[in-house]
């Protein structure tokens, strides 16, 4: 146990206490009337708390404890109404789909220790290159491949991004929670912490950016079909993390993280506007059912104005330049991969101003 | 100025941890006091988290040279993957 203190964690301790902050201060109002507003907050707690340790996480081993502890919070919270039946099937679904991606994680970190003989990061990054000249990178990229198990599962790429959808059972905050800070971007945070050993292995590298890209914008495709406000949030969140994918994947972290910062911004923004929004309509979030809130909801208008020209990435609001940084890393690596993300970034525009207008 | 935030960065996780246990064992029924109880409790992982930031930029910490300013040898060792497959074999 202990503490891993760089850079890369110091980005996502502040993101991850910023939007838990925001986040808890919304659910005072939020809450206010909901009689287990006592278990929330400290299911919330339990939450932040378990992200923070993942984030600190000294190796493979640690993170991993912390990375189950997000999982069981995430079905805790999911499930809070737990006397409706579709809360506790979307708990579930959540919780089991995410497991089969912990399992691979599970398996790539004990072959690791076997192995390499450490799953510590640092210990790792000065063992590796000696391994690879004794030993070669075919069990490697086994590892590797197993590794990318759990990111798929917890970061909703494809195949495993059913259960990101069905989330939205939970409180508004908690999907504020879950698709800005908490939990989907754990996966994209372990490749890029661990990215010294899958820069190792170009063929997992390949993978990454290619099933990042095709999940933006097979995910931004499904959003344009969708009319509950929420779902076309969630939606979105898949596209954004294939982004996110994609950007590791072409073998450029700082564009990944930038996204992974403005992203869990403007998403908590949108999240939380959207909360007022549907608390406004009583719970219709049918965004064809909805129209004039601008003069009702003048604040809430501005603010989801604020986030959609973020999301869509209109220039000078935030995304336009992380998502510059992607779509410039992936011209450099692959033609493709940036003609595949710029499709996305169209449509992201399109299904984002429809909910808008 | 921050060099604080370096030494007590354990406390951005626990405290909110320890939020979860008095409201969960304690408060759980004082709707009000828990929600204060846990902003109290992220608002001050919140400042750490800003130090910490202050930190790496004043001491130049970068990924390629991170500070790893605590090792809990015991406990490590309980839970040390090493140790269980050294059992498995």
């Amino acid at each position: 146990m202990g503490m891993l203190i760089d850079p890369l964690t110091v980005v996502m301790l502040t993101v991850v206490t910023t939007v838990a902050l925001l986040v808890e201060i919304y659910s005072l109002g939020y809450m206010a009337h909901d009689q287990g507003m006592g278990r929330f907050y400290a299911y919330v707690s339990l939450f932040v708390s378990s992200m923070l340790g993942l984030v600190l996480a000294v190796s493979f081993f640690q993170m991993y404890v912390f990375w189950e502890l997000v999982g069981l919070c995430s079905y805790l919270l999911i499930g809070f109404y737990y006397y409706k039946v579709s809360a506790r099937e979307a708990a579930k679904k959540a919780f089991i789909t995410t497991r089969i991606g912990d399992f691979g994680l599970l398996l790539g970190i004990i072959m690791l220790q076997i192995y390499v003989g450490t799953t510590d990061f640092t210990e790792l990054q000065l063992e590796l290159p000696h391994y690879i000249d004794v030993f070669g990178t075919g069990i490697l990229t086994v590892i590797a491949f197993l590794l990318f198990i759990g990111p798929i599962g917890k970061s909703g790429q494809f195949p495993l991004h059913v259960w990101l959808p069905n989330a939205m059972e939970g409180p508004t905050p908690v999907s504020a929670l879950i698709h800005a800070a908490t939990m989907v971007v754990a996966g994209v945070y372990l490749i890029a912490r661990a990215f010294f050993l899958f820069n190792q292995i170009p063929v997992v590298l390949e993978c990454i950016a290619w099933l990042g890209a095709f999940t933006a914008i097979f995910a931004a495709s499904i959003a344009i079909t969708q009319r509950p406000m929420k779902r076309i949030l969630a939606y979105s969140t898949i596209s954004q993390l294939g982004y996110m994918m994609l950007a590791l994947g072409v073998g450029s972290v700082t564009a990944s993280m930038f996204h992974l910062v403005t992203h869990a911004f403007f998403k908590a923004l949108l999240f939380l506007g959207a909360g007022a929004v549907i608390e406004a309509m009583h719970e219709e979030a049918d965004i064809f059912k909805m129209g004039g809130l601008k003069e009702r909801m003048p604040v809430t208008c501005k603010a989801m104005t604020v986030g959609v020209l973020a999301i869509a990435g209109i220039p000078p609001f935030a995304g336009f330049f992380s998502k510059d940084e992607i779509l410039a890393a992936a011209f450099e690596h692959n033609f493709f991969l940036f003609l595949l993300g710029s499709i996305t970034a169209f449509m992201t525009s399109f299904y984002m101003a429809r909910l808008l207008l | 100025m921050f060099d604080f935030a370096l030494e007590c960065a354990w406390l951005i996780p626990l405290l909110p941890a320890i939020a979860f246990a008095v409201i969960g064992l304690f408060t759980r029924q004082n709707k009000q006091l828990s929600a204060k109880i846990a902003i109290a409790a992220i608002f001050v992982s919140f400042l750490l988290a800003w130090s910490v930031l202050g930190a790496v930029l004043s001491n130049n910490i970068t990924v390629e040279a991170p500070s790893l300013p605590k090792r809990y040898g015991p406990l490590s060792g309980i839970l040390s993957l090493r140790w269980v497959c050294s059992s498995i074999r």
